[in-house]
């Protein structure tokens, strides 16, 4: 009786206990309906990755990205890693693999003890497929980013390409990669992210003469150290051979010697590759400062004044084909007017007024600053180099080649960097959104002109005449065609308060930063892997898609200009 | 009159001009100059001129600051900086051009005499980039000092190089002429320049002699709380603007239409501004008002902020505020913010705020 009594004794006790009580089970309802169980995968994830063969064997733990060009018949390997809500590895589970595509087909993988599983197969059509990947038991944990394999059948055309560096880039990391048994890089090991554009040059490989590529050296191309073998026969060092790579003596082999000297350089190194490709034409890829290099020769090298110079460079701009920019120096780096000490103020974009009454008047200071020091620190920039004196915008060298149009009968394609900063401003307590948008390029080179013949204060990598406005990212006219790789990112200005203080500090411009499409990190295997977020509008029709990623959009557009499509 | 005479002379009256179509602090500029050349130096037009300030930065909120309902408690006063940032920076909205000049980051008390090198940049986005040499006047001020073997007035003739913002001649040599006058900590300033293309032979005679129409001279302006004799006082206006802004920003909640909050939109700095018209500010503002609640009072839980100098040179100071809020139904809540001040164009706009804590 006692225990009876309790509740009546100690009412407000038994409310209590009935609440409880009652909250309980509701919440035991609730979980029980609309809770799959405690071994449920509902939060699981399955990743897939294809492996680039080339960095597979330079870089095996660094080889497997969202996608690679694979050569018809040959197996390709793709890895996939399941794990749990919690990340842990899901050991001994049933994968699906669902390929589409050319060459569609259903298969079945089980991860092994570290949640990891491998599924290789062999294409036998050339064309697209897309590989999505999920638990057999949780269709929901499809992959969120299938890969993609562009199964290209293997051919030997001969093409005469030569790839142009960037400035502070070494000719052997490329070479290597066109002919790895030809050239050994001596301090490729070293570094993963030296080896760059990797899924173009494989590309290229598949369809292209290897032994008709090259890779152009600048006359101090660290190249003349680490494997002189790499450059053209051609060439001969200008640099001092015994100093340590890119060490800030003069005249130390550190890709930073000037414009036009490289210019003319590459007029004697395509003339000889064509001579030695039965006269065909040939073919550049240039990124960065590579650009203003066959820029300047495309112009007939118009400030070389040594004898005959002018003269072989236009000679051996009738032996080009094509030239295909790749966020490149067209206009010159802004990072260099702003090491001028000039006012950032007045980078403006269309339609945002310029100087005291831009939006952007009192941030851009900061976020000229902010990007400087986080990317121009990278870069290395320093304006007693030839290099940096040629690409500051409005020199010498790119007022002359921007003064004419490049070289007739050259086909000219670029892709730029177009990063788009939105900002937000706290009022108080209230938030107004952003609505005007300030275009900063690739961070390092601008896209507020793409006049060939223009040379804007803040330069920029941008390049069509007269294009008109972007189509799905888009635009031709003629013989040119640009691509912009638009990115936009929104940031609250507040979010740059830690560069009042620290022009080096992270900011709210980290995001912008670390784009796939910054001048440093486009050229990287994230970026351009088939199946990466990056793609381009297919211009050729030939991709099977509107957009498709850019060292394929590449090389269709090479393959029909050569009628192999 | 000289021609040298005639344009300095012309300079000024274009300077008093900009009080009718500009902002109150070229007024205030234009009294104190009035107050020190009528009255000298005495403390009595100190007082009159720091009265007169604080009248003008009301004035100028609008008339917010009279109805609003700010529980401001504590007067803010706002210290001056410790020092001169490695290079400053100024801008004039109204004239649509700014200045950097190269100074010694950290210096407290002076400047060195030589090798400020300086930009000047246009409406239409050139820059003029050159070196200047300054002398430091009895009031801790600085300006451009008169060659000795010049006539009076005239400024002193020098070579820089003009960088067009499109034009495809890239960098080119000019002649120019560079008044200045900026105060003692850097804050506010005053420049006005004139140049010729070094290749226009009559252009640039013309400005080594002072005079203008002579050939291709351009001249151009930068108005920010300086002009040729006086400069403001940010320090002392800092603490009147921020009392007087958020009476009128709780002004505007309490009346809660968007014709209100377009009286404070006339204290914000550019980065709102260029972003909204009046108009759209006025109604962005009473839209987040609905959604978020209204502002029922703003109070300072920062009493002494310091002046500082950001990376670029660009003067501000910070103020942390509890914004009481009412969210409807007598629901209220608190918010603590900071709330960054720029000194633009000679005056403290509201720049931006951010949660404290974040």
């Amino acid at each position: 009786m006692t225990s009876l009594m309790e509740p009546i004794a100690h009412p407000r006790r038994f409310r209590l206990i009935v609440a409880v009580a009652g909250n309980v089970l509701v919440l035991g309802l609730i979980l029980a309906c609309c809770n799959p169980g405690t071994t449920s995968s509902t939060h699981s994830r399955v990743t897939v990755c294809a492996n680039d063969a080339a960095r597979t064997a330079d870089f095996p733990a660094d080889a497997c990205f969202s996608g690679t060009f694979h050569a018809v018949g040959q197996p390709e390997s793709l890895r996939i890693a399941a794990v749990d809500k919690s990340g842990n590895p899901l050991k001994q589970q049933q994968i699906n693999v669902t390929v589409s595509g050319a060459n569609g087909r259903s298969a079945t993988a089980t991860t092994d003890g570290g949640g990891l599983a491998t599924f290789t197969y062999t294409a036998a059509k050339a064309g697209t497929d897309t590989i999505q990947v999920a638990l057999a038991n949780d269709s929901a944990s499809k992959t969120a980013q299938p890969a993609v394999i562009h199964w290209l059948t293997p051919q030997h055309v001969t093409h005469p390409i030569i790839l142009v560096h960037g400035i502070r880039e070494d000719a052997a990391d490329f070479a290597h990669q066109f002919n790895p048994g030809a050239v050994t890089d001596s301090d490729q090991p070293s570094d993963a992210t030296e080896q760059t554009w990797t899924g173009l040059i494989e590309a290229l490989k598949l369809v292209y003469d290897p032994t008709s590529m090259e890779t152009f050296c600048y006359v101090d191309d660290p190249a003349w150290v680490t494997a002189p073998g790499a450059c053209p026969g051609v060439e001969t060092a200008g640099c001092n051979t015994t100093l340590p790579v890119g060490s800030a003596t003069p005249n130390a082999c550190a890709s930073q010697s000037s414009v036009d000297l490289n210019a003319v350089t590459l007029a004697h190194v395509i003339s000889d590759l064509s001579a030695r490709n039965g006269g065909k034409k040939v073919t550049l890829l240039a990124y960065s400062m590579g650009t203003a290099i066959v820029r300047t020769f495309l112009a007939g090298c118009l400030t070389s004044t040594a004898p005959n110079d002018q003269q072989d460079c236009a000679n051996s701009g009738q032996l080009v084909d094509n030239a295909f920019f790749l966020n490149g120096a067209q206009q010159g780096s802004w990072l260099l007017t702003l090491k001028r000490g000039l006012d950032p103020a007045t980078l403006t974009g269309a339609g945002i007024p310029a100087a005291a009454n831009s939006p952007f008047t009192s941030v851009l200071p900061l976020i000229a600053q902010g990007v400087n020091g986080a990317i121009g620190a990278k870069l290395g920039l320093n304006l007693n180099n030839g290099a940096e004196t040629d690409l500051e915008p409005q020199s010498a060298n790119i007022l002359a080649h921007n003064s004419v149009q490049p070289a007739a009968g050259v086909n000219l394609y670029t892709f730029y960097g177009d990063i788009e900063l939105s900002m937000s401003v706290n009022f108080y307590v209230y938030t107004l959104p952003a609505t005007d948008t300030l275009p900063l390029g690739d961070l390092v080179m601008l896209a507020q002109d793409d006049n060939p013949l223009s040379s804007p204060l803040w330069g920029g990598g941008a390049l069509c005449d007269s294009c008109g406005p972007l189509v799905n990212g888009y635009h031709s006219n003629g013989r040119y065609h640009a691509w912009a790789l638009t990115q936009r990112y929104a940031f609250d200005i507040s979010g740059l308060a830690p560069l009042l203080s620290a022009p080096d500090a992270v900011s709210a411009l980290q995001g912008a930063i670390n784009s796939p499409v910054q001048h440093l990190n486009v050229s990287q295997p994230a970026t351009q892997s088939p199946g990466s977020p990056i793609e381009v509008a297919d211009a050729t029709g030939r991709a099977g898609v509107a957009k498709t990623d850019m060292p394929y959009e590449i090389l269709l557009t090479l393959m029909r200009s050569d009628g192999l499509i | 009159m000289t021609q040298p005479n005639r344009s300095r002379a012309l300079r000024q009256v274009r300077s008093r001009r900009t009080v009718g179509r500009a902002a109150w602090p070229s007024a205030f500029v234009t009294l104190w100059s009035a107050i020190r050349r009528g009255a000298g130096r005495r403390p009595a037009a100190a007082a009159l001129l720091l009265l007169c300030a604080s009248l003008l930065t009301g004035a100028r909120l609008g008339g917010a600051a009279a109805t609003g309902s700010s529980q401001r408690q504590v007067a803010l006063r706002v210290a001056p900086p410790t020092g001169f940032p490695a290079t400053a920076r100024w801008i004039d909205v109204s004239n649509g051009t700014s200045f950097t000049l190269a100074l010694q980051a950290g210096a407290a008390t002076s400047l060195a005499v030589e090798g400020h090198r300086f930009t000047f940049t246009t409406p239409t986005g050139d820059q003029v980039q050159g070196s200047l040499t300054i002398a430091k006047l009895a009031d801790g001020s600085y300006t451009e000092p008169t060659p000795n073997s010049a006539p009076a007035g005239k400024l002193t003739c020098a070579k820089g190089v003009l960088h067009p913002s499109k034009a495809t001649g890239g960098a080119q040599p000019v002649t120019y002429t560079l008044e200045t006058h900026f105060d003692q900590y850097a804050m506010v300033a005053y420049a006005h320049i004139v140049y010729a293309l070094a290749r226009d032979a009559q252009g640039s005679a013309a400005v080594c002699a002072g005079q203008t129409g002579q050939g291709g001279e351009q001249t151009f302006e930068m108005l920010s709380g300086c002009d040729t004799n006086t400069c403001a006082s940010p320090v002392d206006t800092a603490g009147p603007t921020v009392t007087a802004y958020d009476s009128s920003v709780v002004g505007a909640a309490t009346q809660g239409n968007a014709q209100s909050w377009k009286k404070v939109y006339t204290g914000v700095s550019r980065v709102i501004a260029a972003q909204y018209g009046g108009d759209r500010f006025g109604s962005a503002i009473a839209q987040q008002a609905q959604k978020k609640g209204r502002i029922k009072s703003i109070t300072p839980t920062t009493t002494a902020p310091q002046v500082q100098f950001d990376s670029a040179g660009q003067a501000y100071f910070v103020v942390t505020d509890a914004v009481a809020m009412d969210k409807g139904g007598g629901a209220t809540s608190t918010v603590n913010v900071t709330s960054y001040y720029l000194l633009e164009s000679g005056q403290w706009a509201f720049w931006f705020s951010m949660p404290v804590g974040s």
